[in-house]
């Protein structure tokens, strides 16, 4: 398909998708619409919100939309990592016991990692290879996850006893952390007239997986002019902290890494692909910088005690202070 | 005309129209000044430097990507023709697809000129300057300046010119260079040096308490001829010498031995300080001193 073509398609995919969603999570915009851009961008994403807020339904009414195979984990302290990646079990074969994996079940197309700061470190560690290559290696044999193969993780900030926060190498992995906030009082209206159980069992994939794979490539390859790279740097660079202003200075621990960079880009790439576009944006870039960078940004001691979060740092970069 | 063809091509045109627009405003500036100095009186020794004008059009004027960027703003595109700017040398489908379409939003976004025209207040300098060099009466570039009114002896004026080296004492003075006397324009009744007057067909230096060693002029440029040997009181070994700032060879000089020529060697005490600081006969003992090899 020519690439003209490919980004009409892609746009009128992704509206109906949209739409889709938006029939069984009500209000919610900015969550979709991220999950949407991390989805063509190929990225995983870390989800965080109070309890109730319709995170996993989110998450199932995407892979449904998408027609991917959904696999779904409950991180608890007791996790083990073979409880995720899949063990060897003994089976009784025609040629007698032998030794056969059982794939767990990271073994999908889209993984839901609920309450994944819940697991202790050893365990969300288990998913690092598999978020960064797309594989998992277990008895000395590696195997291959997707495509497309997608992490959708979620936090609870409320109940912080007895969690382990993710270690900022894995946080790294997450393309973007969306933030979910309480719907409005209009939404919360339509939410009571609404059966999410039935609105799921509803909703008719929009996208197939091979189509999903081409428009992933498609994005990819979306032209930026220099002058839209070098701002994107630029902004990188001023989150170091010897870079930030004074008043962020102490407040900030570690900026964002070349990693979130290209993170970021992609991100940037995929917001221009679901507008339609052959080329990104400088608008595209600071629409997606908080979503991308807000976990990249560690926030050292002074600077939480102050109050600061790094959204804040996010939008005094992108102010240009 | 494929995208990258049409790119290469406007984008050239809108690089070229602008710089001759930064030509136009720089040459406008220029003439601003032109005007300011032809009306201060200031000499147009500096009109040279509006050579300068286009090559500094040339280097300020806007690479490849301003001029994509100016494109996009004409169009209220969104950085789509930098960005095929940019990517104007690949070849994979989805630039040349980005190409077409830049190229196609441009043209149905373009409302007016890319590069506006300079506004009209830009050409008021060259008209000022215009005004002012074409007014009867202006002062012409240089009017008034010593330079300016410095001129040449009247036809037929005796000159004559006096070796730097040598004392007026010794005789040595040339002789008198008619041809270039003759052929000189009629001159102002005053000399070329304000502190000169004229007495017997001659220009001797007003100064004459310095004994016509040397006008002021001549003494702020003097050179070799700044260190003179003045005979006092006709005694020929009582020569001083008076030393001058440096500065060899200069035209100052020069003019201070035509001053000398001819001249009558003034009283020892009509020399003036610092030269002569102490009585006479200190300087003979210390002029003997020196000369005391060639006793």
């Amino acid at each position: 398909m020519k690439p003209e073509a490919q980004a009409e398609a892609l746009r009128e995919s992704f509206l109906t998708l949209r739409q889709a969603i938006q029939r069984v999570i009500i209000g919610q915009q900015s969550v979709v619409d991220g999950l949407l851009t991390a989805i063509l961008a190929n990225g995983h994403v870390l989800i965080e919100g109070a309890p109730g807020l319709g995170k996993t339904l989110l998450v199932k009414a995407l892979g449904q939309g998408i027609g991917l195979r959904v696999g779904r984990v409950q991180f608890t302290p007791d996790l083990m990592p073979s409880d995720i990646l899949g063990t060897h079990t003994l089976q009784q074969t025609a040629d007698g016991p032998a030794l056969a994996f059982r794939e767990g079940p990271v073994f999908c197309e889209l993984l839901l990692a609920d309450e994944i700061n819940r697991a202790n470190p050893r365990t969300q560690a288990a998913l690092l290879e598999a978020m960064a290559e797309q594989q998992v290696t277990t008895g000395g044999e590696t195997r291959r996850l997707g495509p497309p193969f997608f992490v959708l993780a979620t936090e609870n900030p409320i109940e912080m006893d007895g969690t382990y926060p993710l270690p900022e190498a894995q946080a790294d992995r997450f393309l973007m952390k969306l933030d979910v906030p309480p719907p409005e009082t209009d939404d919360l209206v339509a939410i009571l007239d609404v059966d999410p159980r039935q609105a799921l069992d509803a909703l008719v994939p929009c996208l197939s997986r091979e189509d999903l794979v081409a428009y992933q490539g498609h994005t990819a390859s979306i032209p930026a002019a220099d002058s839209v790279k070098r701002g994107l740097a630029e902004l990188i660079r001023r989150s170091r902290p010897d870079r930030l202003p004074p008043r962020f200075r102490d407040a900030v621990q570690l900026g964002v890494s070349p990693r979130g960079a290209q993170a970021l880009f992609a991100a940037a790439r995929a917001r221009a692909a679901l507008a339609g576009r052959l080329h990104v944006t400088d608008e595209d870039v600071h629409a997606m910088a908080p979503a991308v960078l807000r976990h990249r940004i560690l926030l050292s001691f002074a600077g939480r005690a102050e109050g600061l979060a790094a959204d804040d740092v996010v939008a005094a970069l992108l102010a240009g202070g | 005309m494929n995208s990258r063809d049409w790119l290469l091509r406007t984008v050239g045109r809108v690089r070229r129209t602008e710089m001759t627009w930064w030509a136009v405003r720089l040459a406008s500036v220029a003439a601003g000044l032109g005007a300011l100095a032809q009306l201060a009186n200031v000499p147009g020794g500096w009109l040279w430097s509006l050579a300068f004008v286009p090559i500094v059009a040339l280097w300020n004027g806007p690479d490849g990507h301003a001029a994509a960027r100016r494109m996009d703003r004409a169009a209220g595109l969104d950085g789509e023709v930098e960005c095929a700017w940019d990517h104007r040398d690949q070849t994979a489908d989805i630039h040349v697809a980005q190409r077409d379409r830049a190229r196609r939003h441009f043209a149905r976004g373009l409302s007016g000129r890319v590069v506006p025209l300079p506004h009209l207040a830009w050409f008021a300098p060259a008209l000022i300057w215009f005004a002012v060099t074409e007014t009867p009466g202006t002062p012409s570039m240089g009017q008034g300046t010593a330079q300016g009114e410095m001129a040449a002896a009247p036809p037929g004026e005796e000159r004559a010119r006096v070796s730097p080296t040598t004392s007026p004492k010794s005789g040595a003075v040339e002789k008198t260079d008619r041809a270039v006397a003759s052929s000189t324009p009629r001159q102002p009744a005053d000399g070329p040096m304000r502190n000169e007057r004229r007495a017997g067909g001659e220009r001797v230096a007003g100064t004459a308490k310095t004994g016509g060693v040397g006008a002021q002029a001549g003494d702020r440029q003097g050179g070799r001829a700044g260190r003179r040997e003045v005979a006092l009181g006709g005694h020929p070994t009582d020569s001083i010498p008076l030393d001058a700032p440096s500065g060899a060879g200069s035209d100052g000089a020069r003019s201070t031995g035509r001053a000398l020529a001819g001249r009558t060697p003034p009283p020892p005490d009509a020399i003036a300080d610092p030269a002569r600081r102490y009585p006479r006969r200190y300087h003979t003992a210390i002029a003997r001193w020196f000369d005391r090899d060639r006793e």
